[in-house]
């Protein structure tokens, strides 16, 4: 199961607004009306959802961004983007 | 049946009732908008206490339970609602819930028409400045309200603020209800001082005894009118801070926060173009909080209620010359979708 979602590419909804600010970021859902607020490592993961990079290309690049192991990193951004998805707020190709 | 016709901020608003005394309670709560308009109303709102609720054209649909002893249903395509009884209802809770129901389907076709949003705040004016004033529940807002008012601030609302967004300024619409307040707070000093001062009437309401207090008790002519939105604080009101703390919010939780107190629907609603109507208000409620984070001084005030409160009006009003004609242009944006 998770070796298919690595290959996914997540896809930001068209109900979704967002704006990022000094590492941090606010997601709006305007049809659910609820906002959410990313920390710094939810912010970068939500920022390489842009429509080309899959799971496991979000997975490598957030790693060059933080120390820690790779496996774990990965772990978080599939945990995360599961959330996100989970959430409608991407949609998973 | 007896009826009355409200116009609040260009919405015509016709509420029809059995019972006169929910409809005279209802009229003194939201005097300043009585019309004798014969204007077509926008919105309907009926409050029927026998059990054989009629909705606006007739139909009966199935209403929502709100209490043991109140029911409402709403019907945001057509703009109508209804509030009905059961036997032996609150007769507090049915004013409340027709008060709400009222505010309710105002926002909505409010927001729909222009760019609007409600926070759930109280708000006043100090001259030509409107202060917004934000908090969870327990952080005071009705409390310091009796304080603002005291101390010449005049009175906007209490429970929710219409913010609207027009020709480059924030303003604060006036929604002037009674002040309800909590069985705890007449049992502070404060509350005590205010039960001796001033006439308050008993008020139970959602399992909760309170009182309700006229604002008009305290200053006579202290209802504002629309004003011009100059600063927005966020009440933090808790027994362990020990000194009255003022903090700018700079930081992009602030927004986070601002949109969280900004009513909002969830548009599960089927119908097309109501689902439509409610993305499109949400939308502008985080447009208007971006606004709003964006161009109006923005402070959190840490407090301890009880020890804190006097202080309050004072630190707003220096607050207000603080800022006075400062721009204030907020971090850098680095992107927005």
């Amino acid at each position: 199961m998770e070796k298919k979602l690595l290959e996914k590419i997540p896809l930001p909804n068209n109900d979704i607004l967002s704006r990022v600010e000094n590492g941090k970021a606010v997601i709006f859902d305007d049809a659910a009306g609820e906002p959410y607020l990313l920390n710094e490592t939810g912010t970068v993961i939500w920022q390489l959802c842009n429509e080309k990079l899959s799971v496991k290309e979000i997975a490598k690049e957030t790693d060059k961004q933080f120390d820690g192991d790779f496996a774990t990193i990965e772990k978080e951004v599939i945990c995360f983007i599961e959330n996100l998805a989970e959430k409608k707020i991407i949609s998973l190709t | 049946m007896k009826t009355l016709v409200f116009n609040i901020h260009g919405i015509i608003v016709k509420l029809t009732s059995d019972n006169p005394s929910v409809l005279d309670e209802v009229k003194d709560e939201i005097r300043e908008f009585e019309t004798s308009s014969s204007e077509m109303p926008e919105i309907y709102v009926n409050f029927i206490s026998d059990t054989k609720s009629i909705g606006h054209k007739g139909i009966i649909e199935k209403p929502e339970k709100i209490t043991d002893t109140v029911y409402s249903f709403v019907n945001l395509k057509k703009l109508c609602g209804t509030v009905t009884t059961t036997k032996d209802y609150s007769h507090n809770e049915a004013v409340l819930i027709t008060l709400s129901l009222i505010g309710y389907l105002v926002r909505f076709r409010l927001a729909v028409l222009k760019d609007v949003t409600a926070m759930h705040s109280a708000s006043f004016a100090l001259g030509n400045d409107g202060i917004l004033v934000s908090g969870h529940s327990g952080a005071g807002k009705t409390t310091v309200s009796c304080s603002f008012i005291e101390n010449n601030f005049d009175y906007l609302s209490d429970e929710e603020t219409l913010v609207e967004k027009k020709n480059g300024n924030l303003s604060l619409l006036s929604f002037p209800r009674n002040l309800r307040l909590g069985k705890e707070f007449i049992k502070s000093v404060e509350g005590k001082r205010i039960q001796k001062n001033y006439s308050i009437k008993k008020h139970e309401a959602f399992y909760e005894k309170g009182w309700i207090l006229n604002p008009r008790e305290i200053r006579h002519n202290c209802i504002a009118d629309n004003r011009t939105l100059s600063l927005c604080i966020i009440l933090k009101n808790s027994e362990k801070h020990k000194e009255l703390r003022v903090n700018p919010l700079k930081d992009i939780s602030a927004l986070y926060r601002i949109i969280s107190l900004s009513e909002m629907l969830s548009s599960k609603e089927e119908d097309e173009k109501v689902y439509s109507q409610i993305q499109g208000n949400n939308r502008k409620a985080f447009e208007i909080a971006n606004f709003l984070f964006d161009t109006v001084p923005l402070y959190e005030i840490e407090y301890n209620i009880k020890r804190h409160l006097s202080k309050l009006p004072g630190t707003v009003k220096k607050l207000l010359e603080e800022t006075d004609g400062k721009e204030t242009i907020r971090k850098d944006t680095s992107s927005q979708q």
